[in-house]
């Protein structure tokens, strides 16, 4: 049995030793409990760097990098100048990125915010876009969203106007004038020259037509939406039912009605791989905006909404 | 015994109020003085700002505190007072600066117009905070010197020519005086130590075993090394002065279960704060214990063959010493400036400290020259039982 043994297993020794062992052992655990280790400053730059600014180092790879974008050539083949001319730059960067932080202005500028959401943005959406979709995945994404590979349509149209009640046939009631756009309906349909049904019954030609063929969404422009809704009704040759609008009764003559059509997958695939890459970025980003949401604790003032 | 418990539940009870210490208040200020630019970065502790400004809403301290700062800050030169310039943007004269989760950072710039004769003045939380200190730093025709602003020191003229003149130990000293004085917990504690006082050669180990606590601490506060969790160290303080009171009564009493009793509520409070998931405050509760524990065994066994309490003192010296240590880290000081400002202001506490031990004893050995009894026995018992509840409440107040 060793003396150290002997003394913690008889007196008077134990008597002694066992209230000094507390007593070393009570400072050791009090001191791990009031003392913490300070922060050590990093005095040399560690590997895989090359500058530490305040604590903040500038990776090696970075560097290579930037000096290869910078001088248009490998890192081996810059000279020693050049390195250091970049390597002065990206710590002027540097100082400035962290005077940026301490004057805090992610939370002041608005320039800063938003790069900096872009930023966050871009960064989420980086795993996403390394992925290449693969040709059936773009065709499935092609069937469910068609309807914006639409080509669009265009008309090439005439809209009379039969002025109801103006200086023309200052008699005519609403009543009459309906019953003459129907004849004069009529009578086109069955071969009636236009001119001729127009010095007839009193219609102008109203210029919400253009002359020639116009796009869908000019024609919607010009005629306004109650025309519109039944020019896309009508074919080449078709002759509108008489349409009451605010300026009298219209009657349109459809001379050539190219309909909207979808685009072929093959024509589109360029544009479908570009809304894939987007909506699939716009996913990640949704998703990513819940994730913080889910984990931030937002308070919003009485009588707001988000 | 019943009595001395029942004393001693009454102080606790009772101190309540009267017994919070008073936190050490520190800011820190640089002055970058560039021709007829002076630069200002004031820091301030969060927790210093939401007690001065009783604001807990961040935005709302930051608003506050500019307007604060604005009327306490100056710089004045021989063309009259130096007006803060308007910083752009939005921003103001006063710029609040990131600084870290703990701190308040603001940038002023002052501009005057004949830079010559400057003085920099700082008034900031002096009327609240008497003992508050502003640690400085002057940056001027590249060098860089250590100033300390405190209430009665709240100007400080730059000289025209020649170097700026750094502070002297005399105003860390007085620091460290002023630190023990206006803390009634280190009141407490020397006056316990007087209890315990029996032999002339024990006030000698007192003193050493303040120095070594002090050079100690010094020693490991420039290191860089360790830092102190400030608050718990403030209730460790509060566990030696209990431990204390407690070795009094052991002595008074000759109880065994002193020896138990104190330590095993140690050891049930640290259980407490171990469920409560504060596991330094569990550590330090149960190191506590076990210190406990030992130092009254040792005691109650071998007091009649050594002098063990002067460790204690050691021990207090070497948490005391860590006062100002705690404050520095966010002045960036290097090291001999460290040592320095940590020299001067322990060599001020163990100044104080010395004194009042010797006003105290000298006061006693007065009363015995007078022929007038002093009931001893009363007064070590109502001074244990103080020292028990008051230590107990600086202990649980701070944790």
């Amino acid at each position: 049995m060793t003396r150290v043994v002997r003394i913690f297993l008889y007196r008077p020794q134990r008597a002694l030793m066992l209230p000094a062992l507390a007593v070393f052992v009570g400072l050791l655990v009090a001191g791990f409990g009031l003392l913490r280790p300070a922060p050590r400053p990093l005095l040399v730059v560690p590997p895989g760097y090359v500058a530490l600014i305040n604590q903040k180092g500038i990776l090696l790879s970075d560097f290579r990098s930037q000096v290869e974008t910078e001088t248009s050539k490998s890192f081996a083949d810059a000279t020693p100048t050049e390195r250091a001319r970049v390597l002065r730059e990206m710590i002027n960067e540097e100082l400035l990125v962290q005077r940026g932080m301490v004057l805090d202005l992610p939370e002041t500028t608005t320039e800063v915010r938003s790069n900096m959401a872009i930023g966050v943005n871009t960064q989420v959406a980086a795993p996403v876009l390394a992925y290449e979709p693969t040709d059936a995945e773009l065709r499935a994404f092609y069937d469910k969203t068609r309807d914006k590979y639409t080509a669009p349509g265009a008309m090439t149209l005439q809209d009379l106007v039969l002025h109801v009640g103006g200086y023309q046939n200052a008699d005519q009631s609403l009543s009459q004038a309906l019953a003459d756009a129907a004849e004069a309906v009529y009578q086109l349909r069955s071969g009636a020259a236009v001119d001729y049904v127009m010095v007839h019954f009193g219609f102008m030609r109203s210029g919400r037509a253009a002359d020639g063929e116009e796009l869908d969404f000019a024609v919607k422009l010009h005629l306004g939406d109650k025309l519109y809704q039944v020019a896309t009704t009508l074919h080449d040759g078709e002759v509108s039912e008489p349409v009451l609008d605010w300026d009298g009764v219209h009657i349109l003559l459809m001379q050539r009605h190219q309909f909207p059509k979808v685009a072929d997958f093959t024509a589109v695939r360029d544009r479908v791989y570009l809304d894939f890459r987007t909506a699939a970025t716009n996913r990640a980003t949704e998703e990513n905006l819940k994730l913080l949401r889910s984990q931030a604790d937002i308070l919003v003032a009485p009588g707001q909404s988000q | 015994m019943k009595a001395l418990l029942r004393i001693m539940l009454c102080l606790l009870v009772l101190s309540g109020g009267a017994a919070v210490a008073q936190e050490r208040s520190v800011s820190y200020s640089t002055w970058i003085v560039s021709g007829n630019m002076i630069t200002l970065r004031f820091l301030l502790p969060v927790a210093q700002a939401q007690r001065l400004l009783g604001v807990a809403v961040p935005v709302l301290t930051t608003g506050k505190l500019e307007e604060y700062l604005l009327q306490h800050l100056s710089v004045q030169s021989a063309g009259g007072e130096c007006p803060a310039i308007d910083q752009g943007f939005d921003l103001g004269r006063v710029d609040p600066l990131a600084v870290g989760p703990d701190l308040y950072g603001f940038e002023i710039f002052f501009r005057c117009a004949d830079p010559r004769n400057l003085v920099l003045r700082n008034s900031a939380l002096f009327e609240r905070i008497p003992a508050h200190v502003n640690l400085a730093r002057i940056q001027m025709r590249g060098r860089s010197v250590e100033q300390i602003f405190t209430g009665q020191h709240r100007e400080l003229a730059l000289p025209e020519s020649g170097a700026i003149a750094a502070a002297g130990l005399g105003s860390y000293l007085r620091l460290g005086f002023l630190h023990v004085i206006s803390t009634a917990d280190r009141w407490c504690l020397l006056l316990g130590l007087l209890l315990l006082v029996r032999r002339r050669r024990e006030l000698g180990y007192l003193m050493l075993a303040l120095v070594c606590g002090y050079l100690v601490s010094t020693l490991a506060s420039v290191s860089d090394r360790v830092l102190p969790r400030t608050s718990l160290v403030e209730a460790f303080v509060g566990l030696l002065i209990a431990l204390l009171g407690a070795l009094i009564t052991q002595r008074e009493t000759r109880n065994p279960r002193v020896a138990i009793a104190w330590p095993g509520l140690l050891l049930l409070l640290a259980i407490v704060f171990a469920l409560l998931r504060a596991p330094w405050a569990a550590l330090a509760l149960l190191g506590g214990s076990a210190l406990s524990a030992g130092f009254l065994m040792l005691s109650r066994d071998f007091e009649a063959r050594a002098t063990l309490w002067p460790f204690l003192v050691a021990v207090f010296a070497f948490l005391d010493g860590f006062g100002l240590a705690a404050a520095l880290p966010p002045a960036q000081l290097p090291e001999a400036t460290q040592l320095r400002i940590l020299f001067g202001f322990n060599l001020g506490a163990l100044l104080f400290e010395t004194l009042f031990v010797a006003l105290g004893i000298g006061g006693w050995l007065l009363l015995r020259a007078r022929r007038l009894q002093i009931p001893r026995g009363l007064l070590n018992d109502v001074g244990a039982a103080g020292l028990c509840g008051l230590g107990s409440f600086w202990m649980l107040s701070r944790l």
